[in-house]
C-alpha cells in the first residue's frame, strides 16, 4: 500500500512538470527502435507522447520569466488597481477563425476579446500567427452592480492588458509616440455594459476608445485610456516606487501562481454594496457582500480545474433563483474566513470559468 | 485528366511514399532529438509536430491495406434493407474529450460512428478502449424515425432519434479481455453476447445494446436485436441479396480510399415516419434517390446528392457556414455541396449532412 501510494504521489508530481530533457531523449531512443522495427503502432503512441513532451517543455520555456514580469507589471499598474489575472497558457493567435471556436478556452477568450474588437479586427489580424507567451489583465475604478449576468458584459472601468510575445511586433506607422513609444489609437463597437436593463432588448451599442503601445519590441500593452497608457509608459520607462496589490494583501496567500491561470481581487468601499443594497449582509454571488475582502482564482487548464477562494466571513446566499452557484461548484469552508468554490470545468462547460471571470470584474467586451 | 494534374497527383504520391520512408523518419527522429539536446524547444516543438504528423501518416498507410477487404465483409454481413452506410477508413485513437480542443469535420464524423461504442455498457466499453487505435470504424443502419413522445410529458426525446443499426469497430491489435470483464448474457451463433440498456438521446436506458466478438481485434455493437441476429447470420453464412447493391448508381460517387465515406439510399416508401427523409423529398428534393459524403483527412468535405433539383442550395447559403460552402451541379441529376476545411463550418456541416444520412439530432 506505501509502495501505491509513492507512486501515486510521484506521478502527480510528475504531471503538475513537463518531462527532463533525459525523459525526452529516452522517448526518441523508443520511437527510433519501433520505426526500425516498423512497429508503426506503438511509434504513433509514442511520437504522439514525445509532441506533448515536448510541448510541455516550450509552454515551460516560453513562461519562464512570467513571474518577473508579473513583479514589474503590478510596479507599472497604479496603486488603486483591484484586480488582476494572468493567463501563463501560451497561445498562437489566429485571426482567421471566430473567437467562437474559443468555446472551451475562456481564459484565452478573454485575453483577446478587447485586442480582436478593436479597429475591425486590423490589429489582431496583423498579430495572426504571433505567440502569445503570456497575458497580464488588470482593472481598478470598479463599481458595485446588481447585475448578474453570467458572462458578464464588460464593466465601464480602467483596463490594463500586458500582451508578451515570443517575437517581436510589427503594427506599422503610429499615431503618436508617448515616451518614445509608439502608439496607436483604436475603437470598437461594443455594447454598453451601463445602459438599463430590459429583458429580451439587446442593449445599446457604443463606440469606445482604446490605446495600444509597445512598450518593447514583443511587449504590447493595451488600456481603455490614454492617460493610463501614458501613466503605465511613464513608470515602465521611469520606474516606480509604488506597486499595485502590495503583498500584505492577503488574497496573495490563496492564490497558486503556477496555475496555467490565476488571478486576484482586493474589493474597495466602491466594488461592494452598501448597508442598504441587496446583498449586503449576504454575498450574491458573483456579487460580494458588503465586508468582502477579496477573490483569488486558480484554474488549471491542463485539468479542467477551476478553483475559486471567496474571502469573507459572511454567509452564501444559496437558495432557490439567487443561488448561481449551483449545480457547477462545489462549495466549502477550508478555512474561517474563506468560501472555496471548486468546479470540473470539462463536465460543466465554460460556465464556472465565465463566474470566475465575473468575480474577477471582468466581463466580455462584446 | 489533364497532364498537369497528373504531374500534381504523381508529385504528391511520391510526397507520401517518401514521408512514410522509415529513414525519413529516423531522419526526422534524429532532428527533434538534436533540437531536445540544444534546448531549442521552439524548434523542437515544430519538429516533433512534424515526426508526429509523418509517423501517424505511416501507420494509416500501413493500416489502409487491410480496411477494404474489412469494409466489403461489413457490406456482405449487413441486412437488405440497410439505408446508410458510413465507413471511417482514417484509422484514430480513442481518447477523451477535450474540451479545449476543436476538433476537425472528420473527427466530429468519427463522433458520429463511435456513436453505438459510446452508449453501450452504460457508457463503460468507451471508457475501457481510451487510448486503443481504431484502425476501422463501420456504421450501418435502416428505419431512421421519431422515438415515441415520452408517456409523462408528450415530447420526443431531444438528442439522436431512432433508428436501427450496428457498428464494426477493428482495433490495430487485440482488445485485452478486461475491455469485457463481466460475463457473457448469452451465446448466438457460438459468439458470447453481452447485453445492456443505454441511450443516445436524453431518455435514459431507453434503449438494447449488444456486443459481439467476432474475433479479438474486433468488437460488433448493435442497437436492435433483429439487425444485429442478421448480421450475426450472414458472418456465418454468406447470403443475397446484399445491401446496398453494386450496381446502385450512388456507388459512382463514393470514394472509398476517403478518410471517412458515407453512402445512403433513399427509400421514399419511409418518408412519412423518417423525419430525415420527409422534408427532403417533400420540399427540398423531390424525387432525389441517395447521396454520397465524403470527408477528407485535411477537414474538407463533399456530399453528393443523385436529384433533379439542386437540393444543397438552402443549405448552402445558411449563415452557419460562414460562407464555406458551395452548391454545384457536376452532371445531370448530381449536385454536389463542397465545404472548404474552415473550422467555423465543420461543427454545422457535419451535423446537417449527418442528419441527411438519417443520423438527425434534435437540441
Amino acid at each position: 500500500m506505501r509502495l501505491a501510494l509513492m507512486i501515486v504521489l510521484f506521478s502527480s508530481a510528475l504531471s503538475a512538470q513537463p518531462p527532463s530533457q533525459s525523459d525526452l531523449i529516452r522517448l526518441t531512443g523508443e520511437l527510433r527502435s519501433a520505426i526500425e522495427g516498423d512497429r508503426l503502432t506503438p511509434a504513433a503512441d509514442l511520437a504522439d507522447k514525445l509532441d506533448d513532451g515536448i510541448k510541455a517543455q516550450q509552454r515551460a520555456w516560453l513562461i519562464r520569466d512570467a513571474d518577473q514580469q508579473v513583479e514589474d507589471i503590478l510596479k507599472w499598474l497604479p496603486v488603486n488597481t483591484e484586480s488582476l489575472w494572468v493567463n501563463q497558457d501560451p497561445f498562437t493567435i489566429k485571426a482567421h477563425e471566430s473567437l467562437r471556436l474559443l468555446s472551451g478556452r475562456a481564459p484565452q477568450l478573454y485575453s483577446v476579446d478587447r485586442l480582436s474588437a478593436l479597429n475591425d479586427g486590423k490589429f489582431y489580424r496583423l498579430l495572426s500567427g504571433q505567440t502569445v507567451r503570456f497575458v497580464v489583465a488588470a482593472t481598478w475604478n470598479n463599481t458595485f452592480s446588481q447585475t448578474i449576468q453570467i458572462p458578464a458584459l464588460a464593466p465601464r472601468q480602467d483596463v490594463a492588458y500586458f500582451f508578451f510575445f515570443s517575437e517581436p511586433v510589427d503594427f506599422g506607422s503610429q499615431d503618436e509616440y508617448i515616451e518614445e513609444r509608439p502608439v496607436w489609437r483604436a475603437v470598437a463597437k461594443i455594447l454598453d455594459a451601463q445602459a438599463p436593463f430590459r429583458p429580451g432588448v439587446e442593449p445599446p451599442q457604443r463606440e469606445d476608445e482604446n490605446w495600444l503601445a509597445l512598450a518593447q519590441p514583443d511587449l504590447l500593452v493595451l488600456t481603455s485610456t490614454k492617460e493610463l497608457l501614458a501613466g503605465i509608459l511613464q513608470r515602465t520607462v521611469h520606474g516606480s516606487q509604488t506597486r499595485a496589490l502590495p503583498s500584505t494583501v492577503t488574497e496573495w496567500n490563496q492564490v497558486d501562481r503556477h496555475a496555467s491561470f490565476w488571478g486576484l481581487r482586493h474589493y474597495t468601499d466602491q466594488s461592494r454594496p452598501k448597508p442598504n443594497e441587496r446583498g449586503f449582509k449576504s454575498a450574491t454571488l458573483p456579487q460580494p457582500d458588503g465586508g468582502a475582502v477579496g477573490v483569488a482564482v486558480n484554474f488549471d487548464s491542463a485539468h479542467q480545474r477551476l478553483e475559486i477562494r471567496y474571502m469573507s466571513d459572511a454567509p452564501l446566499t444559496r437558495t432557490g433563483d439567487l443561488d448561481v452557484t449551483r449545480p457547477d461548484f462545489q462549495v466549502d469552508q477550508p478555512q474561517a474566513g474563506v468560501w472555496r468554490l471548486v468546479s470540473d470545468v470539462k463536465a460543466r462547460g465554460d460556465y464556472p470559468v465565465h463566474f470566475a471571470f465575473a468575480m474577477l470584474g471582468f466581463g466580455n467586451y462584446r | 485528366m489533364t497532364r498537369g494534374s497528373m504531374l500534381v497527383l504523381m508529385a504528391s504520391m511520391q510526397l507520401m511514399a517518401q514521408q512514410n520512408q522509415p529513414g525519413e523518419l529516423l531522419k526526422l527522429t534524429d532532428d527533434v532529438e538534436t533540437a531536445i539536446k540544444a534546448g531549442d524547444w521552439q524548434a523542437a516543438a515544430k519538429q516533433s509536430a512534424a515526426l508526429r504528423d509523418a509517423v501517424v501518416a505511416a501507420r494509416n498507410q500501413a493500416m489502409a491495406a487491410s480496411g477494404g477487404e474489412l469494409t466489403d465483409s461489413f457490406l456482405s454481413w449487413l441486412p437488405s434493407d440497410t439505408e446508410t452506410v458510413i465507413v471511417a477508413r482514417e484509422p484514430f485513437v480513442l481518447s477523451a474529450h477535450d474540451p479545449a480542443r476543436v476538433p476537425n469535420a472528420l473527427e466530429q464524423a468519427q463522433g458520429y460512428v463511435l456513436g453505438l461504442l459510446g452508449a453501450a455498457e452504460q457508457e463503460g466499453l468507451y471508457e475501457a478502449m481510451q487510448g486503443g487505435t481504431v484502425r476501422l470504424a463501420a456504421f450501418a443502419a435502416r428505419k431512421f424515425a421519431d422515438h415515441p413522445p415520452d408517456e409523462k410529458n408528450n415530447f420526443i426525446p431531444l438528442g439522436l432519434i431512432a433508428y436501427q443499426g450496428c457498428s464494426l469497430y477493428a482495433f490495430a491489435e487485440a482488445l485485452p479481455e478486461s475491455v469485457l470483464e463481466r460475463s457473457p448474457d448469452e451465446v448466438t451463433l457460438g459468439n458470447q453476447v453481452w447485453i445492456s440498456k443505454g441511450s443516445q438521446n436524453d431518455a435514459p436506458l431507453s434503449d438494447t445494446y449488444l456486443i459481439m466478438r467476432p474475433r479479438p481485434d474486433l468488437i460488433l455493437v448493435c442497437n436492435d436485436r433483429d439487425f444485429f441476429s442478421q448480421v450475426a447470420l450472414r458472418m456465418t453464412v454468406p447470403e443475397s441479396p446484399r445491401a446496398l447493391p453494386a450496381d446502385l448508381p450512388e456507388w459512382k460517387h463514393v470514394d472509398q480510399m476517403a478518410a471517412l465515406w458515407a453512402i445512403r439510399h433513399f427509400r421514399a416508401d419511409r418518408a412519412d415516419v423518417d423525419p430525415t427523409l420527409g422534408q427532403l423529398l417533400d420540399s427540398a428534393a423531390p424525387g432525389a434517390t441517395g447521396m454520397t459524403l465524403r470527408i477528407n483527412a485535411n477537414g474538407t468535405i463533399q456530399a453528393r446528392m443523385l436529384s433533379e433539383v439542386d437540393p444543397w442550395k438552402e443549405i448552402a447559403e445558411n449563415d452557419e457556414f460562414n460562407g464555406a460552402a458551395k452548391s454545384s451541379k457536376i452532371a445531370d441529376g448530381v449536385w454536389e455541396l463542397s465545404v472548404a476545411a474552415k473550422p467555423e463550418a465543420a461543427l454545422f456541416a457535419v451535423f446537417a449532412l449527418m442528419a441527411a444520412l438519417g443520423l438527425a439530432i434534435y437540441l
